[in-house]
């Protein structure tokens, strides 16, 4: 009698079960659909009549969050972009906040990660009411949080992330960026390539990653000339433990120039083993990927090696580079910290700064956005090229600037030898 | 001609470490068997005790790689005596197999917070690592000579150990037959910690020979693990000769089909060759499937 | 309790051994603990993706008790199943528009003749190099999703579309997490079916013992593979869950190091029980979550807790609990100086007059078996050199002869556990001769070992239950869904296997392990599996030894009389000569691979050639 009864409960649980699973799904959807319209109607009426500060915008503060690989290989990368971000924040909070309101800012670690990314967005969105997120490293991971950032009306800002299809606006309207694309760098390296040599006698090899990374890399390149100067592409795996086979097929090719689309350990590696096989060649590289430590682990190697980026380097004498470094060094920065991760996210900063003084008292996403589109012509004092924003661009710059390694920093490089 | 020789030297080179780490690995599983899936972090701790010695502490070259073996043999002995040692009584490799993967993640973990994430250069006297010879169009680069003599010495002081000693005969014995080897006297505990030891100093001159050439990284020598055990795998995982077959092997398998194949199969093709190895000769490529059965 | 009681009760009402029922206790705590997250899953919506991980994670682990925890086969590859899952879910959303409608039914398909085909190699190698080679199987399966471009996208991988239903838009979110719950439902229904069920057993016997599965008549060769298929295609469905937590597919989160990870879950939490998977999830899904202000020593507390517990809990969390609670109940029961074995009478009825056991016993007598010309040589030693005889239907027969005279062997050449005898063996009419263990011992043919072969780890009931396999009828798709057939049959056969215990004196035993059991009855337990199985012909190896005579003679006289209920023949062999003389019509001696005697114990024991090669010694 008891087991009947028993089994009665249970089925009547499983029905519910259904049924309120059911129903609440009624309910969601439905709710979330009128809170998103209404979103909408309020927000274009704020325009006229009162305003609806955004998510994490109080009368006195403005919270950020930030995704950052703080342990792991890309440990290091992670620290430099916090360390920048705290500059920002001091400078802007010691002059007194934006309209009265301070601003302050939540690391969590995702270890380069994605999984870990998209918990952290969660996290920052749904538990920390964070307003935006700032600077967090990493395109695998970003790919993987930025669905859900959009989703929650959330902006992504001044990430390092190199992905093609971050930059389009249809599809990421809240993502603004001071660093571009790879598919970018290479485009702007064949640009070079083409105004300074003239394509006179070059033949260029391309090392990239086995991946549709690698190939966006590759893309740009033939984009910028067409393939007559392309004469070999090779590709690595995650997994190499050797670039050797790929450095003899350059050398049977005939290279002049080589384009090593990685960074860090690798790109020393390749050095060492195209010095160990006799590839004699000018190499070129994004001076995103290729940090100080690169450039040391490959010690004398590396020196004249060519790098393509938007930013210059970070060693490098302009009124917007010295204050950077000035700046960083109070805040306790090592020389391994001034590198171009933390010039990116300092630089992402600067362009933070103005976009909030332009959005005004009513701060939210809709706001801001606004704000960055309207900005044009904005100096960083010789770190960039004057940075365009627009409502179709949320790229401040494309416009690569050629380094060069000499005694092993980076050093901006008018004429090419 | 010597295009090809070049390209065969190259794959020679990443070969030697694939086939010390399968060897280490072999050993331990063909004595205990146990598998030992910590021994690539346990290798790459070597390398940066090694460089720790060195570049922090001032030491000479020979002497840091002295108390870096030192280091990993105290701290081998150490591991299995805690960690491996209570399990074996229970008689299921089960737990042991999970326990080194623990003991991975330990060690993994100690040396990111201890040595932090980033790659760091492991210098060598002279910075022979960057001197390169040329043999007519052969090149040559001294540390990758230096890399394969200590492949050598090393294969050879296994060899010896294992052919000439008390230690060796005990673990062959072990190998053969535990219960046989129990009813002639072999200790189990004497000749497992000791196989440990000695796998786990085959695994750190690996881990030091290879710094210069990959760097110093937290997980420089995982993928070093891997690919020794899927030498292992090639060569059987039972026959200590044919996982330094099955790692020269996988080398050169790598080395030249970068060179042969299309590029959009380079990469893949070494593993679909083992994958394929290992449905149709699950026992490897140099072990008889006879061996296996009394397991 | 009086004797009249005691007559009126089945053999399982007696020991107390509980029915398989549709629902079960278990059932309801579950239920009740899925309720309790489903309705509250809206109000903490900021842990909504800490949750889903781990009811991915409860899945997969799940999954992973079919392949690992019952049949025993410890895999590291069981990533490909989920990233396979995975991608497929990315695939069907954005390229074909379709929803969960398609996406559960083909994960679960595709991943379920993936895992036919991974589950292959398991075969040919045994359990630890089974470890290796999934090893290598996880690795080359993400080599393998990073070069396919088109289904993964590459090294950046493919997002994944909306989260449908047969068209009808869901939000994510708390919807995300009753979705997965009920998927989560759905996968421990069909797990907790299988764990109650026959295949489950037979995993587990599988797992405690091949040789002896085999033995049982167990088609091993395809549970084996079937482990890996329902694995895979259960972890599949995990795999869309997590693509649709996740909404982007990425390759390089489904490598070597997922694939570690999902087994420590499951041996951290227990791998035995689905409760272990639940528990194993929530470790490592919530460590991290706790720990994030602690967020660089996560690792350090993950491998130290892993090595504390292989030290201390073997069984796992589940297995600390189970531990502490039964030391409760013990500790209870001997403060009330009641223990439970002690309630079961040993019943001085013959139980074979029972109802139950009635129904099995056959028409026709069986038995007949004939051997022609069997011979076994290794290397150039004939163990078994040019046998010939015929017992009838329904025969006891005794098999002596001295050590080494080739008894076993010739047992060993019967029921084909000795690879290339030669000769023909014909039970009832059907040739055996060259067939695989198992459908010998289909056919008929059941036996015991001389080294006993039990499945440590096992009760007895379930040794008896294994033995009855092959006269359960029912699929295994009806048991994975356990329909009402599949619970008649189960008590059916609970109903015959409780009757022989107790009739076998092992009744009170039955939920004992076999391995704390002393020698005697574990030499009955093996006798007990054989008779279940209901054998044409019953080759007994030594079944006595070891065994003082009077009570020797006690269960030879009870297989004996259980036989004869069944209508089958038993053939011995025994040292004991004055037993066999005692319980067998007739006697056949082997000397030196040859047959030197064929006749009745009287004629025998006179045979001046026996007593000379045997007797006399």
């Amino acid at each position: 009698m008891k087991s009947k009864l028993w089994k009665l409960l249970a089925i009547f649980a499983v029905l519910g079960l259904v049924a309120v699973g059911c129903g609440d799904d009624d309910d969601s959807s439905s709710s979330s659909s009128e809170a998103s319209s209404s979103e909408e109607a309020s927000s274009s009426e704020a325009a006229e009549e009162e305003c609806e500060l955004g998510r994490g915008v109080s009368d006195d503060k403005i919270l950020f969050g930030s995704s950052q690989p703080m342990t792991g290989n890309l440990a290091a990368l992670g620290e430099q972009a916090v360390l920048a971000m705290e500059v920002t924040k001091d400078r802007i909070n010691e002059a007194g906040g934006i309209n009265g309101r301070m601003i302050d800012f939540i690391v969590q670690d995702d270890a380069y990660n994605p999984e870990k990314t998209v918990a952290n967005a969660q996290y920052f969105i749904e538990q920390e009411k964070v307003f935006a997120i700032w600077a967090s490293i990493g395109s695998a991971p970003l790919k993987a949080a930025l669905p859900i950032h959009n989703e929650n009306n959330t902006l992504t800002l001044f990430p390092w992330a190199q992905d093609l299809s971050f930059y389009d606006v249809d599809v990421n309207p809240l993502f603004f960026s001071v660093n571009p694309s790879a598919y970018a760098q290479t485009f702007g390296f064949g640009k070079v390539l083409v105004e300074t040599y003239g394509l006179d006698g070059i033949q260029v090899g391309l090392m990239t990653i086995n991946s549709v990374d690698g190939q966006q890399t590759v893309d740009g390149f033939k984009d910028s000339i067409g393939g007559s100067a392309l004469v070999d592409e090779q590709t690595w795996e995650r997994d190499s433990t050797t670039y050797g086979p790929q450095i003899l097929s350059f050398i049977d090719s005939g290279v002049t120039d080589v384009y090593i689309g990685t960074g860090d350990t690798q790109f020393a590696q390749f050095l060492l083993e195209a010095d160990q096989l006799g590839l004699d060649a000018r190499f070129w590289g994004s001076t995103g990927t290729i940090s100080a430590n690169s450039i040391e682990l490959a010690g004398d190697l590396s020196e004249g090696a060519y790098g393509v980026n938007v930013i210059s380097s970070a060693n490098g004498d302009k009124p917007g580079l010295n204050a950077y470094r000035e700046a960083m060094f109070a805040a306790g920065a090592t020389e391994a910290q001034i590198s171009t991760a933390s010039l990116l996210a300092y630089t992402g900063g600067l362009v933070l700064e103005e976009g909030l003084n332009r959005a005004g008292e009513c701060l939210n996403s809709q706001t801001l956005s606004a704000a960055f589109e309207s900005i044009t012509d904005f100096s960083t004092g010789g770190i960039m090229r004057p940075l365009n924003f627009s409502s179709d661009n949320h790229l401040g710059n494309n416009d690569v600037i050629i380094l060069q390694v000499q005694n092993g920093v980076w050093v901006e490089v008018e004429n090419l030898g | 001609m010597v295009d090809y020789i070049q390209i065969a030297w190259q794959g020679l080179v990443s070969g030697f470490a694939y086939a010390l780490i399968g060897l280490a690995l072999v050993m331990v599983y063909k004595t205990a068997r146990i598998l030992n899936f910590a021994a690539g972090t346990m290798a790459g701790i070597s390398g940066f005790l090694a460089h720790w010695w060195a570049a922090e502490n001032d030491m000479p070259f020979a002497i840091a790689i002295i108390f870096a073996m030192i280091m990993t043999a105290v701290g081998t002995y150490v591991i299995e005596r805690l960690t491996v040692r209570p399990l074996i009584k229970l008689g299921d490799f089960l737990p042991i197999v999970i326990m080194t993967l623990g003991v991975e993640e330990l060690l993994a973990n100690v040396s990111l917070l201890w040595w932090g994430g980033s790659a760091q250069r492991y210098r060598v006297p002279g910075d022979i690592d960057r001197i390169n010879w040329l043999i007519g169009d052969f090149r040559l680069n001294a540390w990758h000579v230096v890399v394969a003599g200590t492949t050598f010495v090393t294969l050879s002081i296994v060899g010896y150990v294992i052919n000439q000693t008390e230690l060796g005969l005990g673990m062959k014995a072990f190998a053969e037959d535990q219960d046989a080897a129990k009813l002639m006297g072999v200790k189990e505990s004497t000749v497992s910690i000791w196989t440990w030891v000695l796998s786990a100093l085959v695994g750190g001159v690996t881990g030091i020979v290879y710094a210069p050439v990959l760097f110093l990284q937290q997980d420089y020598m995982n993928i070093i693990f891997i690919k020794g055990f899927v030498a292992a795998i090639l060569g059987g995982f039972l026959s200590l000769s044919g996982g330094v077959a099955g790692g020269l092997l996988l080398g050169e398998l790598e080395a030249f089909t970068i060179k042969w194949a299309p590029r959009e199969f380079a990469a893949a093709l070494p593993v679909v060759i083992v994958f394929i190895v290992l449905l149709i000769r699950p026992h490897g490529l140099f072990t008889r499937e006879k061996g296996h059965e009394r397991v | 309790m009086s004797t009249d009681n005691q007559q009126a009760q089945t053999a399982l009402e007696r020991a107390k051994i509980p029915l398989p029922r549709f629902l079960k206790k278990n059932h309801y705590l579950g239920f009740l603990g899925i309720l309790l997250v489903y309705l509250l899953a809206g109000t903490y919506s900021a842990y909504s993706l800490t949750i889903m991980s781990t009811i991915i994670f409860a899945i997969i682990g799940a999954s992973l008790i079919v392949v690992f925890g019952m049949a025993g086969q410890l895999t590291l590859g069981h990533t490909i199943f989920v990233a396979g899952g995975v991608f497929l879910s990315a695939n069907i959303t954005m390229e074909w528009s379709r929803g969960l409608e398609t996406e559960l039914p083909l994960a679960f398909g595709v991943m379920f003749i993936l895992g036919l085909i991974v589950g292959f190699p398991s075969l040919r190698v045994n359990e630890l190099y089974l470890a290796l080679a999934t090893f290598a199987v996880a690795f080359v399966g993400v080599q393998v999703l990073f070069e396919w471009e088109q289904f993964t996208g590459g090294g950046s991988g493919k997002p994944v579309g909306k989260l449908e239903f047969f068209g009808r838009e869901f939000s994510r979110g708390p919807t995300l997490v009753r979705i997965a719950l009920i998927i989560m439902l759905f996968t421990f229904w069909i797990v907790g079916n299988f764990q109650d069920g026959r295949t489950g057993r037979a995993w587990n016997a599988l797992r405690t013992s091949e040789t002896a599965a085999r033995a049982s008549g167990l088609p091993v060769a395809w549970l084996k593979i079937l482990c890996f298929a329902i694995g895979g295609g259960l972890a599949g469905l995990g795999g869309v869950l997590y693509a649709h937590t996740l909404r982007y597919a990425i390759p390089e989160n489904y490598g070597v190091n997922l694939s570690i990870i999902v087994v420590l879950a499951l041996i951290i939490g227990g791998k035995h029980r689905l409760m272990g998977a639940v528990l194993g999830a929530v470790y490592v899904k919530w460590l991290p979550e706790l720990s994030r202000s602690v967020q660089e020593y996560e690792g350090l507390i993950y491998g130290g807790t892993l090595i504390i517990l292989t030290l201390i809990a073997p069984d796992g969390l589940v297995g600390m609990f189970e531990w502490a609670a039964e030391r409760i109940k013990s500790y209870n029961n001997s403060k009330n100086g009641e223990n439970f074995n002690s309630k079961i009478a040993v019943s001085d009825i013959s139980p074979l007059r029972s109802e139950y056991l009635s129904s099995i016993g056959s028409e026709t007598t069986r038995g007949h078996l004939v051997v022609k010309n069997a011979a076994v040589a290794f290397g150039g030693v004939k163990a078994v050199d040019d046998v010939s005889f015929e017992i009838p239907a329904g025969a006891v027969t005794g098999l002596i002869g001295s050590n080494g005279a080739g008894k076993t062997t010739l047992f060993n050449a019967i029921t084909g556990h000795v690879k290339g005898a030669t000769g023909e063996f014909i039970l009832d009419g059907t040739s055996v001769s060259g067939k695989p263990i198992h459908v010998r011992a289909l056919t008929g043919i059941g036996r015991t070992f001389q080294n006993l072969n039990l499945h440590d780890d096992l009760n007895v009931l379930e040794h008896a239950l294994l033995g009855l396999d092959r006269n359960t009828n029912y699929s295994r798709i009806a048991e994975s869904f356990r329909l009402p057939w599949v619970l008649r049959e189960e008590k059916k056969a609970h109903f015959v296997a409780a009757e022989l215990l107790d009739h076998m004196d092992l009744l009170e035993y039955w939920d004992e392990k076999v391995e704390d059991l002393p020698y005697g009855l574990q030499k009955r337990v093996d006798v007990v599996r054989a008779l279940a199985s209901n054998p044409g012909i019953l080759l007994l190896d030594e079944p006595a030894a070891g065994l003082p005579t009077a009570e020797a003679l006690e269960m030879m006289q009870k297989v004996q009389e259980y036989a004869k209920h069944i209508s089958a023949g038993v053939l011995i062999i025994e040292h004991n000569v004055e037993l066999v003389a005692d319980v067998s019509e007739r006697i056949i001696v082997l000397d030196a691979g040859k047959t030197i005697a064929d006749g009745t114990p009287e004629e025998v024991t006179r045979n001046e050639e026996v007593i000379a090669a045997y007797l006399g010694t």
